[in-house]
């Protein structure tokens, strides 16, 4: 039964969605009206500041997020329960990260008005602010920032499976400082055991669209934002335009994910090579690190607090730093709009997760039958292809079930698509290490095989599973290009609506819908973590 | 009784078998407890595990297996009816001693529970562990879960009983006496016993060295 089941999940959520998105590429363009030719390539590279402005975030904010959260990670090692701080801040979706990272940072925000209320200096919005409204640095933050909880996440994982401190006391025996011997020993093997969850945050950089719309350039859009566009223009220039930038997109891809296995390999070279300074830089120190805990853990709740105070702001005019009054009166007037994304939103997201968590445990269950424990790469190969083609093939493959009212399962199976992936990545480790003791144990007292599954290790495996349901619910929340595409703007979610209206520079309508497609995740974590289970990994 | 018969056990690499252990007969008696000695890698937990029923995938195992004569070789590990008690992992740790002891034997037990708890709380009261009826394993000391997990073992009515460097994780002063306490259980109650271990000090009764890919000399019978 679990054989065919993996074959099903292969079949669905695996292969046909990344066949048919590679299908339609190859398709359309040996297609006579739409064929890509040089003089194709020729035009979009035109678009040059576009492709360069998407290698670089595509370089900048993975490499950002992954240093900053290996200078980071030694706190983990200090303090275990910091990785409690994570589950919440993974819980935030990017759209409602970046509408109240503008709201704290922007050259309005909070921030500024804190500084003028203290000292005057601003009495009107300062023009050079590094974090200006729409820029490419204000994407490249916004990234950073949101993809570091997930390194983080990563990398403890990894603390748990290597012996850190004897590597560190060993280290320090030879000379080493506690933090060289960090950066020399430990970060090396951590960056080779970050290549697959950094080819994802690379991928997702490379091809994010709803970012950029909200808080990117509006004169130099990004690649993915510009073939995003192209194929709502009907021309057939415009086609051609979104089929070969497309191909680009595949093609920087595949150039960063080769740069991105030799990564690690690079870093060791580098920092082997590097000469021991034995004077410790002030910010290369476990302290700073965890005053950047503590400013994450802040930035976190500063989030939902000005979501709170803008979406209950009736008037909040520049410099003042507190709203003229609260008030729910644009809950009440927005009430009627919200109720409908909210509730697709929840809805496609409990049985997304549903099904993606189902799904990996599936997968996880037939590696286990076939005692093949390595981690399947395979599974997560949506998470390495840019999302602009790969949606654009389902787009063109679906034409005629998505013209017959089919959206909703097709957003539904398009979302199980990204939750599996994830949930697989979460539920890998424990489901792996998982003891078969405890169930031959449980098969000696007379249980069948089945049984003990149910009643033994399903039971002990519950805090990775409901962990797995849970980034699986927010990733789905998050979806922005597949409910948008598929959906044909009769799905609306919490976060097809945030786009829409924050893009269009209404961030005090668009922080109600931040707040709420930021709570929803939010609501499953907190709920997760008031569970008290004795799960596997609690005793081993 | 426990019997083994014209065993052969072989590692299997690159679709090659090289023999490991031959056993050509290895019988228990009732009450009796058999200690296999050897070093590491010589089989002998290889040889448990298959009279256990697991599946051995990287192992080429040939031989009969009888208990109480009837042959057992083909049945699953649920229907062998054999109590295991191994180096870690003796009782479930998402399940109170209570939830423990009734899971012992709710899959052949046909008492109804009342009597299945009345069992077991009577046994953890013999052991002066009653107090720890609803706590979880975690909270346990060592000699309190080693005791505990062989009642749960016993509460499961096994026919026979495979321990495997069971007592390897207690301190030297507590491993003694448990393995006095654990052993007199297994001989009151009349269960064979196969013990494999690699330690001196934990053997008992008849002992058995394994060397050389066979079982070399009856040592001793402590």
């Amino acid at each position: 039964m679990v054989r065919t089941l993996s074959i099903v999940v292969w079949l669905l959520l695996i292969i046909l969605p990344i066949g048919s998105g590679v299908l339609f590429l190859l398709l359309s363009s040996f297609h006579p009206q739409t064929v890509v030719n040089s003089a194709a390539l020729v035009n979009l590279l035109s678009e040059y500041e576009s492709i360069v402005g998407s290698f670089m975030l595509a370089v900048v904010a993975p490499l950002g997020a992954c240093y900053l959260a290996l200078w980071m990670a030694p706190g983990l090692l200090q303090r275990p329960r910091l990785q409690q701080l994570l589950s919440p801040l993974l819980s935030i979706p990017h759209v409602s990260f970046a509408v109240g990272l503008m709201l704290l940072m922007s050259p309005s925000g909070w921030l500024i008005r804190l500084v003028d209320s203290v000292s005057g200096l601003f009495p009107s919005p300062p023009a050079g602010w590094p974090l200006p409204e729409k820029s490419l640095v204000t994407v490249m933050v916004v990234l950073v920032l949101k993809e570091l909880p997930f390194l983080l996440l990563m990398i403890s994982a990894q603390l748990k499976q290597l012996p850190v401190s004897s590597w560190l006391t060993q280290a320090q025996s030879c000379g080493y400082s506690e933090r060289q011997a960090w950066w020399r020993i430990v970060a090396p093997e951590l960056l080779r055991r970050l290549t697959l969850p950094m080819a994802a945050v690379i991928i997702y950089s490379l091809s994010v669209v709803d970012i950029p719309l909200l808080v990117g350039s509006n004169t130099q859009a990004l690649l993915a934002q510009r073939v995003y566009e192209w194929t709502f223009q009907f021309s057939t220039d415009s086609q051609v335009k979104s089929i070969t930038g497309a191909w680009v997109l595949l093609a920087m891809a595949f150039v960063l994910l080769l740069i991105n296995t030799r990564h690690a390999a690079m870093y060791r070279c580098l920092v082997l090579c590097k000469k021991v300074n034995t004077r410790s830089a002030w910010w290369n120190s476990n302290k700073a690190s965890q005053y950047v805990w503590a400013l994450l853990g802040i930035l976190a709740l500063a989030i939902i607090v000005i979501l709170a105070l803008q979406s209950l702001a009736s008037h909040w005019f520049y410099p003042t730093l507190w709203p003229a009054s609260l008030s729910l009166e644009r809950w009440q007037t927005e009430g009627p709009y919200l109720a409908e994304p909210a509730s697709y939103s929840f809805w496609l997201a409990l049985t997304s997760a549903l099904f993606g968590t189902l799904a990996a445990i599936v997968l996880l269950q037939r590696q286990r039958q076939k005692a093949a424990n390595a981690f399947y790469w395979p599974v997560l190969i949506a998470l390495f292809i840019p999302q602009v083609p790969l949606i654009l093939g389902w787009q063109f493959v679906l034409r005629e079930p998505l013209s017959d009212g089919w959206q909703i399962g097709w957003v539904l199976w398009s979302h199980a698509v990204y939750t599996l992936p994830y949930s697989y990545l979460v539920l890998y480790g424990a489901y792996v290490r998982f003891d078969q003791q405890w169930l031959t144990r449980a098969q000696s007292l007379g249980y069948s095989a089945r049984e003990a599954w149910w009643r033994i290790m399903l039971p002990m495996l519950k805090q990775p599973i409901a962990v797995a349901f849970a980034v699986a619910f927010a990733v789905s929340i998050a979806q922005y290009l597949p409910t948008q595409w598929l959906g044909q703007g009769l799905t609306p979610t919490l976060t097809t609506e945030a786009v829409s209206v924050a893009s269009g520079g209404d961030w005090r309508i668009g922080s109600l819908y931040a707040l709420l497609q930021m709570l929803l995740p939010l609501v499953v974590f907190v709920a997760i973590g008031l569970i008290r289970t004795q799960s596997y990994a609690e005793h081993s | 009784m426990l019997n083994i018969r014209n065993l052969n056990i072989g590692t299997l690499s690159d679709s090659a078998m090289t023999p490991l252990l031959s056993v050509e007969e290895l019988t228990i008696n009732k009450g009796e407890i058999v200690t296999l000695m050897g070093p590491s890698g010589v089989g002998k937990s290889t040889l448990l595990r298959w009279v256990l029923g697991e599946s051995l995938p990287y192992f080429c195992i040939e031989g009969e297996l009888t208990l109480n004569g009837k042959n057992i070789g083909d049945l699953s590990i649920a229907k062998r009816q054999l109590g295991m008690m191994f180096q870690k992992g003796g009782l479930f740790p998402h399940l109170t001693v209570k939830e423990n002891c009734l899971f012992a034997q709710k899959a052949r037990s046909v008492l109804p529970v009342k009597q299945q708890k009345g069992k077991a709380s009577t046994m953890l009261k013999k052991l002066g562990l009653w107090e720890k009826w609803s706590v979880y394993p975690d909270s346990l000391s060592g000699g309190q879960y080693a005791r505990i997990a062989l009642i749960c073992s016993l509460l499961a009515e096994p026919q026979a009983m495979l321990l495997d460097e069971p007592f390897s994780a207690l301190d030297a002063n507590l491993r003694e006496e448990v393995r006095q306490w654990a052993f007199a259980q297994l001989q009151e109650k009349e269960i064979p016993t196969l013990l494999v271990t690699h330690d001196r000090a934990d053997a008992c009764g008849r002992i058995l060295k394994l060397e050389q890919g066979e079982i070399q000399q009856e040592v001793a019978n402590v």
